[in-house]
Parts: C-alpha cells; sequence; structure tokens
C-alpha cells in the first residue's frame, strides 16, 4: 500500500502550494481511478480518485496526494495554475474519466478526437464501444477556393488553440503522416513566415487503449502490452511493469534476477539512444552518422534476440522473474558486439560533435532553464541537459544499480545539442555498466520460487499432479494480488518512466496507469518552439525523442 | 445451546451443530471433500482437521459436534500443515489429467491444492494405477485413479436413492470405488453422483467432453418436465445448452434432481418447426400472423371456440392466451393439454408431468372459465403448448375444425392438416412462473434464445393482439 494524503479538493491547489514550497517541486503524473466497480467497504463513496505525484528537488523523494470527487460533481481546481507540467495530464483524466478541471487553461481531449463520445477509461464504458460515424459536412467546404483567415473556422479544422491568426500567417498541419513526425504526431503551426509563431502538438494517433486492455486479462497478459509503449526501448518497460506488481506483492526477485534485469534494461536504453541520435542526425541531413547507429543497434538488436528472443517485442520479464535465464555465451556475445558498439559510436560522434552544421543546427536552440524544465515535469536526458542531475538509478535506486559505478552527464544549457551530448555519453556508461553486470553477476535462480507467482517449470507441469494444478491455476485465475496500490518508476530511455497499478485483490488489474516520460516533456514543446524558426522544429523535436508508443499508449 | 468461540469469533448455536457447519455459517472458511450438508457424515477425508481446546489431536470439523466452551483454531500452524500433508497423500497417486478431464476449472482438489498447499511433489516412483472410464452405468463414467475415496457417490446412493449400487473395494492406497457385481449405478438419480464427486472421477456421459466450464454461462431456472419444478442451473455456451445440474432449493428438491428431468432439454434440440406453416405451406413467422390475423378477424364474435391449453404453460403465458381469446369471443371451452402421467418414485419424481397444472388451471378460474374435459362441437380450435404432444384426441379436433390453429415448438404431421401453425418456444427459451404440485411458485428464466424463429407462446398472442388491434392482452 503506498503511503499518501488524503485532500478535500477546496484544499488542493494549497496541499500542491504547500508541498512545492517545501521543495516538491517536479510534478510525476497525475491520474485517476474510477472506482465504482471495487467492490467497497465504504458502500458507494465518490466514484473518482485522483492520484497526484510530485518529486522534492534535489532529494527526488516522492510524495502522493489523493483527492475523491462524486459522479454528480466531477469538478476539481485545476493544478496548472501551482505546476505547468499537469497540463496534459490534466487534458488526459478528462479526456478519459470526464472529470472536469476548473480554471485549465485548455481543457480539451488529448489522446482521442473532439467528436468521441463518452469517456473510456471509466468501468461502464465497454472495451469494445463504438463510436457514431462522423458526418463530412466540410468536404464539400474543403473543395472550394482558399478563404481569408478569418473564415479559417468553415474549413473543419478548429485553429483557435493556436492564437489569433494575423494577416500573412500560415496555418499548417506538420504531421501525422511526416517522415519527420516519427511515432505519429500532428504539429500544428501557425506560421508568420518562418517563425513559428504559436505550436499545438496534437498526439493520440498511435493510442491503442493500453489501459484499458489493461484491465482485460491477468496481470501477467499485460506484459506484452508493455513491450509497446517506447518500442525502442522495450525490456526498460517490461521490467518496470512488473517492478511495479512485484511492489504490490511485497516481494523482491532473486539477485540473478535484478542483475539481468540491469543489463537488458541497459542494452535497452543503448537502442534508444542510439536511435535518437541517429534519427536526428539524419533528419537534418546526415545520413551517414544515421546509417552508422543503425548498424550498431543491429547488433544489439541481433544481441537482445539471442537473449529473448525477440528483437523488440521482447516480452522478457515475468512477475517475480524472468520469462527465461541468459543463454550461454553471452558475454561473449555482448562484448563483441560493445567493440563494435564504441568504434561505431566513435564514428558517428566524429561526423557529428564538432561539425559545423551540426552544431549550428542544434547549438542554442530548442533552450529551456532548468527551473522550467523542472516545473513542466521533465526528467531524464532532457532534464539532465538543463544542468539537474536526476537519474533514478542514482536517486532511487532500484535493482542492483546502487551497487554499480557509473557517471551521469549533464549539460548546462538545455538546448538540443546538449541533448545530444547527454545521450552520447549515456551510452558509454551504459556498456560500463554493463561489464560490471558481467563481472559481479551471480549464479541462483532468476525466478521467486513459489508457485503462487511463478508457474511451476515444464517437468513438473507435465509430470506431476502438483505442478499440472498449481500450472493451470496461476494460468486461468493469474496470480493473485492483494488489493492496494503502488507507483514505482524506473529511469527510462526518456526519463521517469512510472507504473501506477491498482489491485482489486484478484487475478487481473484493475488499474494500470502508465507515467510516461515524454508526455510531460511533449507539452512544454510550444514552450521551445515559439520563436524558433522553421528549420528548428525538426531538430527540436527530435531531440526530445518523443515515442509515439510511450506518449499515446 | 452451546457457545464456541471459533477463530476468536463466540457464537452460540442449536445443539448438535457440528463445528464445520458454524464455521460455514460464520463465513469461515474451512476446507473439506467428503463433507456434504445433504449426506450424513464421514469423516475420511481428513481435510477440514482443526484444533480444538477439547481434545490434544487435531479433530475433523465435519464429524465434531459444537460443545459449550470450546475452542477451535481454524488457521494455526498445526492446522495449515496438516491440511497441506493430507493434499500431499491424495495427490501421490493422482493422476496428471487436467488437460483431459471435465473437471478442470471446477474441481475442489485443484482449488484446495493451490489454496492450501502449492508445495511440489516428493513422489519419486510410479503412479499407482487403477481402472479408468469405467462404464457403471448408462449415465455416468467412473475414473478409479482420480478418485479420492471420500464416499460421498456410496453414502448417496446409500442414504438418498435407497439402491446401494456402489462400494468401497480394496484396501490402503488401492482402495477404489465399484458397483455390485452383475449391477450398474443406473438408479433414476445416477447423475447426481457426478455433482457430488468432487474431483472429476464421476462424470456425466451427456457432457463428458463436451465443454470447459469456464466457457459456460449459468441460468438459475426451474426443470420442466415434472410437477415439482426442481431447481436447476442450466450451462450454456455459444447460445446452446451443454448440461442441466440441481441448485440447491430446501423447499422443493433439497440438493438433487433427477436424471430424466435433466436430460430433457434433448427433447427439443431436435424436430423443432423452425418458421410457421399455413394450410401446410411453409412461410414465415410474421406472414403467417398477418395471415391468420385476418382469418381471426373474419370470425363473429359467437363462434363456438374450443382451446386446448398445455398445462406446462407459464402463469403469464397461458393469462394472455386467455385474455385474447376472451377478448374476442364469448363461446370459448378451455380445457388442458396435459403431458401422459407417468410414476412417481419416493423421492422428486411426480406422476404429473406438467410443469405448472396447478398454474394453469388458477389462471383459466382467474379469467372466469373451468376447464373442461368435452371441447367437440367447437369450431374454431386452438392448441397452444410449449412441450408439444398435439396428438390423438386433440389431433383429431385440430384436422375436423372448421379454422385450426396450432402453436407448438415440434414439427409433427398433424401441421400439415391444421390450417395455422405457428412455432413455440420451449420452456428453457422462455421465461415466467410456475406454481409447482405443492403450491411453490418458482421462476422459469430464458436460458437460449428460441430457435428459428420460435417465439414465447405469450409473445405469439401479443403480437397476435397488436395485428388484430386486440386490447388488453399485455
Amino acid at each position: 500500500m503506498m503511503a499518501c494524503e488524503h485532500v478535500p479538493r477546496e484544499r488542493l491547489l494549497d496541499a500542491l502550494r504547500e508541498l512545492r514550497d517545501e521543495g516538491f517541486r517536479l510534478p510525476v503524473d497525475l491520474t485517476c481511478v474510477d472506482r465504482s466497480a471495487l467492490a467497497r467497504a465504504d458502500g458507494d463513496g465518490p466514484r473518482f480518485e485522483l492520484v497526484y505525484h510530485l518529486r522534492h528537488v534535489p532529494t527526488f523523494e516522492l510524495k502522493c496526494i489523493k483527492v475523491t470527487v462524486d459522479e454528480a460533481d466531477p469538478v476539481v481546481p485545476s493544478a496548472v495554475q501551482v505546476f505547468r507540467g499537469f497540463l496534459w495530464f490534466e487534458r488526459e483524466v478528462f479526456d478519459m474519466f470526464g472529470v472536469r478541471f476548473e480554471g485549465h487553461p485548455d481543457l480539451r481531449r488529448i489522446l482521442l478526437y473532439p467528436e468521441f463520445v463518452g469517456h473510456p477509461l471509466r468501468k461502464d464504458y465497454p472495451r469494445r464501444g463504438y463510436q457514431p460515424l462522423l458526418p463530412m459536412p466540410r468536404l464539400e467546404a474543403l473543395r472550394q477556393p482558399p478563404v481569408a483567415p478569418a473564415d479559417f473556422t468553415n474549413l473543419g479544422t478548429d485553429f483557435t488553440n493556436l492564437g489569433k491568426v494575423r494577416e500573412g500567417e500560415l496555418l499548417l498541419n506538420m504531421g501525422p503522416s511526416h517522415p519527420a513526425m516519427h511515432g505519429t504526431v500532428k504539429l500544428r503551426l501557425r506560421l508568420n513566415g518562418e517563425t513559428v509563431e504559436d505550436v499545438d502538438p496534437e498526439i493520440g494517433y498511435l493510442h491503442r487503449g493500453f489501459e484499458k486492455m489493461a484491465e482485460a486479462g491477468t496481470w501477467t497478459q499485460v506484459i506484452p502490452y508493455t513491450d509497446r509503449l517506447n518500442y525502442v526501448s522495450p525490456l526498460i518497460n517490461n521490467v518496470a511493469y512488473c517492478g511495479a506488481v512485484e511492489r504490490l506483492l511485497g516481494i523482491e526477485v532473486p539477485e540473478r534476477c535484478q542483475y539481468i534485469r540491469v543489463f537488458v534494461s541497459e542494452l535497452s536504453r543503448i537502442t534508444d539512444h542510439l536511435t535518437a541520435i541517429g534519427a536526428s542526425a539524419m533528419e537534418i541531413g546526415a545520413f551517414t552518422p544515421f546509417l552508422w547507429a543503425m548498424q550498431a543497434r543491429e547488433e544489439f538488436y541481433y544481441l537482445i534476440e539471442f537473449i529473448t528472443g525477440a528483437r523488440v517485442t521482447t516480452c522478457y520479464t515475468r512477475i517475480g522473474g524472468l520469462r527465461a535465464d541468459l543463454p550461454e555465451g553471452w558475454q561473449e556475445r555482448y562484448l563483441a558486439c560493445e567493440k563494435r558498439l564504441m568504434r561505431l559510436l566513435d564514428d558517428v560522434s566524429a561526423l557529428l560533435t564538432r561539425n559545423r552544421v551540426f552544431v549550428d543546427r542544434m547549438a542554442d536552440v530548442g533552450c529551456m532553464s532548468a527551473e522550467d524544465a523542472l516545473e513542466w515535469g521533465w526528467t531524464g536526458p532532457c532534464l539532465r541537459s538543463t544542468g539537474v542531475d536526476y537519474d533514478l538509478r542514482k536517486k532511487c535506486p532500484y535493482l542492483v544499480y546502487d551497487r554499480l559505478d557509473f557517471d551521469v552527464p549533464v549539460g548546462h544549457k538545455g538546448d538540443n545539442y546538449d541533448r545530444y551530448l547527454v545521450r552520447l555519453e549515456e551510452i558509454r556508461q551504459s556498456a560500463r555498466i554493463i561489464r560490471q553486470v558481467i563481472r559481479d553477476i551471480p549464479e541462483g535462480p532468476i525466478s521467486v520460487e513459489d508457485w503462487a507467482i511463478t508457474l511451476p517449470p515444464k517437468e513438473a507441469v507435465y509430470n506431476t499432479i502438483e505442478g499440472m494444478i498449481a500450472h493451470f491455476e496461476l494460468i486461468m485465475r493469474g496470480i493473485q494480488v492483494p488489493a492496494g496500490d503502488a507507483y514505482f518508476a524506473v529511469e527510462g530511455g526518456n526519463g521517469e518512466l512510472g507504473f501506477y497499478v491498482v489491485s482489486d485483490g484478484s487475478g487481473r488489474p484493475y488499474r494500470v496507469h502508465v507515467r510516461p516520460p515524454c508526455f510531460a516533456i511533449m507539452q512544454a514543446l510550444p514552450e521551445i518552439l515559439r520563436g524558433a524558426l522553421l528549420a528548428d522544429i525538426i531538430p527540436t523535436f527530435d531531440s526530445i525523442n518523443m515515442i509515439g508508443g510511450e506518449i499515446d499508449r | 445451546m452451546p457457545t464456541l468461540t471459533i477463530d476468536d469469533r463466540v457464537v452460540t448455536v442449536e445443539p448438535g451443530t457440528r463445528v464445520i457447519q458454524a464455521a460455514d455459517a460464520l463465513g469461515i472458511e474451512i476446507p473439506r471433500f467428503c463433507y456434504h450438508p445433504g449426506l450424513s457424515v464421514a469423516a475420511n477425508c481428513r481435510m477440514c482437521l482443526v484444533e480444538s481446546n477439547k481434545s490434544p489431536k487435531l479433530v475433523p470439523a465435519c464429524h465434531e459436534v459444537c460443545q459449550d466452551g470450546m475452542v477451535i483454531k481454524t488457521r494455526s500452524a498445526r492446522v495449515l500443515e496438516a491440511r497441506r500433508a493430507v493434499l500431499e497423500f491424495i495427490l501421490l497417486n493422482h493422476p496428471v489429467d487436467c488437460p483431459i478431464c471435465d473437471q478442470a476449472g471446477e474441481c475442489e482438489l485443484q482449488e484446495l491444492y493451490y489454496k492450501h498447499d502449492r508445495r511440489p511433489s516428493r513422489h519419486m516412483f510410479r503412479k499407482l494405477h487403477k481402472p479408468k472410464a469405467v462404464r457403471i452405468g448408462p449415465r455416468v463414467v467412473y475414473d478409479a485413479e482420480r478418485c479420492i475415496n471420500c464416499t460421498r457417490c456410496v453414502r448417496f446412493c446409500d442414504e438418498v436413492t435407497g439402491t446401494h449400487e456402489l462400494r468401497q473395494v480394496q484396501r490402503g492406497e488401492r482402495t477404489y470405488i465399484e458397483v455390485f457385481p452383475g449391477r450398474a449405478l443406473d438408479n433414476a438419480y445416477s447423475m447426481c453422483t457426478a455433482d457430488l464427486c468432487p474431483v472429476g472421477a464421476l462424470t456425466t456421459d451427456d457432457f463428458r467432453f463436451k465443454c470447459r466450464v469456464w466457457f459456460l454461462s449459468g441460468t438459475e431456472t426451474v426443470c420442466p418436465e415434472c410437477s415439482r419444478g426442481c431447481a436447476v442451473r442450466v450451462d450454456t455456451w455459444r447460445g446452446a445448452i451443454q448440461r442441466v445440474v440441481p441448485r440447491h432449493d430446501p423447499g422443493v428438491n433439497g440438493y438433487w434432481a433427477c436424471d430424466a428431468g435433466r436430460l430433457a432439454y434433448h427433447r427439443f434440440e431436435t424436430g423443432r418447426l423452425a418458421g410457421a406453416m399455413v394450410k401446410g405451406e411453409r412461410t414465415s413467422y410474421t406472414r403467417a400472423v398477418k395471415a391468420l390475423a385476418d382469418a381471426l378477424l373474419e370470425l363473429p364474435g359467437d363462434v363456438k371456440v374450443s382451446v386446448a391449453l398445455s398445462a406446462s404453460l407459464t402463469h403469464e403465458d397461458a393469462r394472455r392466451v386467455m385474455r385474447f381469446v376472451l377478448a374476442r369471443w364469448s363461446q370459448v371451452n378451455v380445457g388442458l393439454l396435459r403431458r401422459p402421467e407417468g410414476e412417481a418414485d419416493r423421492l422428486l419424481v411426480r406422476a404429473d408431468r406438467d410443469a405448472n397444472r396447478v398454474g394453469v388451471t388458477g389462471e383459466v378460474q382467474a379469467a372466469g372459465l373451468e376447464v373442461r374435459t368435452d371441447l367437440s362441437d367447437a369450431e374454431v380450435v386452438l392448441v397452444v403448448t410449449p412441450v408439444g404432444g398435439v396428438e390423438g384426441e386433440v389431433a383429431e379436433r385440430v384436422r375436423a375444425a372448421r379454422l385450426s390453429m396450432v402453436v407448438t415448438p415440434f414439427e409433427t404431421e398433424v401441421l400439415s392438416a391444421a390450417d395455422f401453425a405457428l412455432p413455440a418456444a420451449s420452456p428453457y427459451e422462455s421465461g415466467g412462473t410456475f406454481t409447482n404440485e405443492f403450491g411453490v411458485v418458482r421462476r422459469l428464466v430464458r436460458a437460449i434464445k428460441p430457435l428459428g424463429e420460435a417465439r414465447q407462446v405469450g409473445d405469439i398472442f401479443l403480437d397476435l393482439a397488436e395485428r388484430m388491434g386486440v386490447e388488453g392482452v399485455a
């Protein structure tokens, strides 16, 4: 059970301000739980429970606040007045649950389209819910010749969130089908010549209902979905989700498992950063380093396939352990990989780090201050590029990170260039971590040996009735997780990747919420792009490394 | 009235109450295999052992009678270890059959092992083999390897049916159950032994390998096969009935149901009238209703009408037919269409094989008429039945009538002679109320959708009434 403070909604803003004054300046997450399907001791309590998470700077201690509101009056004062970093989080709660945030500057749906009917994460919204077909009265209007800016409202696209359109300005949809808008996202731009007057990122094109589907099966059946969150670092998602459920179960995985989870997390971090660096280079014209980064990444995918059986859809961790132990020869395979990685990394760096064009495009572009970054809820390489050395592996160690030696690179300008440098160095630090894992990893079991959690070994399942029954019950009923809630976060490729899970005591999750690091980062994109040039959009967007699977779920 | 403490909860009970009954009433869980409230206490499985201050050894809660000042612990370390030990012994020779065993998903052995044990096997040797898949009766199959020798089935045949077909044979670990030589487990309630069996040792032939239990949706309803109306649960999957099992209803059938009643649903699986017929020609339900409505509208109000109402109609359906008929015509004879009587037994089966004779008779009387036996010289004949039986004298009347309308589930030969034939839903496809022979009222609940274009009898008459502008039928 999580320790949290229950606050009446009238006191919410004051409580948040007090916490901020005490030093809790990093807004981590805001989500909601629909309690109407819980068999509650309090009978008909309020339906919606809002859960706020904040971290203290510089200790990064976690604080949780809960506010409950009734179905009849689902309104809460908007926390954006205290922390801008709740901007998109409140929009998502509104989108998914229908809770309204009074005072929010822009309360509209974020993952779903405006005409969507209903709030899908509510328990009474069916998993297979049908939506009415949209009429297309604007189709004819679109075939008319272009009209003056004042008449833009009849084009069927609402540009009101981009401020007042002035004479000579251009409204442009960048994406979602745009080669640089990877992960599928639309940047709605208001351009004055080449200057970006305003930008409104429109996400949700890759929204697949992860959090809703997580409530459909057993706890274990959520794991394959986690692969598809940040799909360039799937192993980190596997580790984070299982860690959250293990926290609810009150169990710790065996030591060897912890080392392996660290190992595969760093492998994933490397693939994530290689992709980010490579793609940002390519999209400003440097194609060669992209291919080299991809070659390095390919080595790692081959290694990951050797270990887990898949390049991307790894599904490697299990609640209480792992799917299988590392295959024989993994150390040699890794070291061969690492050798090629270091060569390619040096080559990429040689082409980019002191490249005049690259530096001119990236340095002093997309600047973010440490103060603002914290207020927006930035974490990971983006936060560290501003000079704040927050890395969960150091500040809130998990698994065996507290036994390992590694540095956390930190920038000082918070620009695109610093983000590039931070990621580049993190790859080297990940390699350093992995070397220590190879040196220190103990023998032993890789899963908790309790048949209430881990499947029995197949020899036992096929040959003994005990193993057969335990297997049957675990598969059919799922791991019985005691009722309660827990938040567990790891250092993902993009920053704090958290899972907030709620159990009703059964083998099926009641609520699984993902705290996506790039969600908090992207909401600040307008802030750093306003006043920038059109050509700055792509390097800035790339350096943020938004991954569609993670931001949209 | 002894007062005792179970797990720090104090309770006062009737004298003679067993500890396990007191715990059940308190909601305190005591695992068990051989104990069943409808049978005598055997105390052979030892799964319900609990700690008692009245004894240095653990005592079986199913046998132990509550005494004043008794202190029972159901979760002490000794008790928990005893449960694991009992399960280990039972599982020693238990075959690894779950993937092919019908009981998987509703198996007490699976559930209790997972809840109270979960330790790996310590068994080093080959398991003991015993007879498997033995057809011990026309409707029941026995697997001696899966049997945990709880003797529920033996006690059932001794105490409930009094037929004594089963006995334990052999000794020690070789013990299993056998029928007496020359006999079979063929009493009228033999399938109840499969319900009783906590494992997959006894399974019904009817359900064997049919469907995995976790796919089933259960409908709590009553059996329509005789005038007792035993409480049953009809389990369906994908809109088809897979099995029927008894429910506990102390005022009607206790814990049991008869085999014939449970299997009766098969009768409605074949030979069904899926659409409608008009003068022997097949047509759609809607067209037939239209044609019938037109034909009935042409009849004068004083034409002689005779209605044969099945005694298996629900209260509500019978009521609608009566309202419809009396709203149109004044010269109405109503007769009961009854299924042929059978033999009653000393247990549940009643001679009257209709579900609602008391109820239908009551509805006719409530409408102001008396049930008549002579239905001669009627020009218009209506036969309304959800269970068929349009034969013999009734069929003759249909043939002889000036205008005949038959509402029945089955497509029989007489329908080609009838002017109008509409497809009726069976009792498994209908919902309503029955009053059994003893005056007990129970709900019939629809378990599956009517086959083809069949419709519940009452709804058919609603449709007709709507078409004809007849008011007050609903």
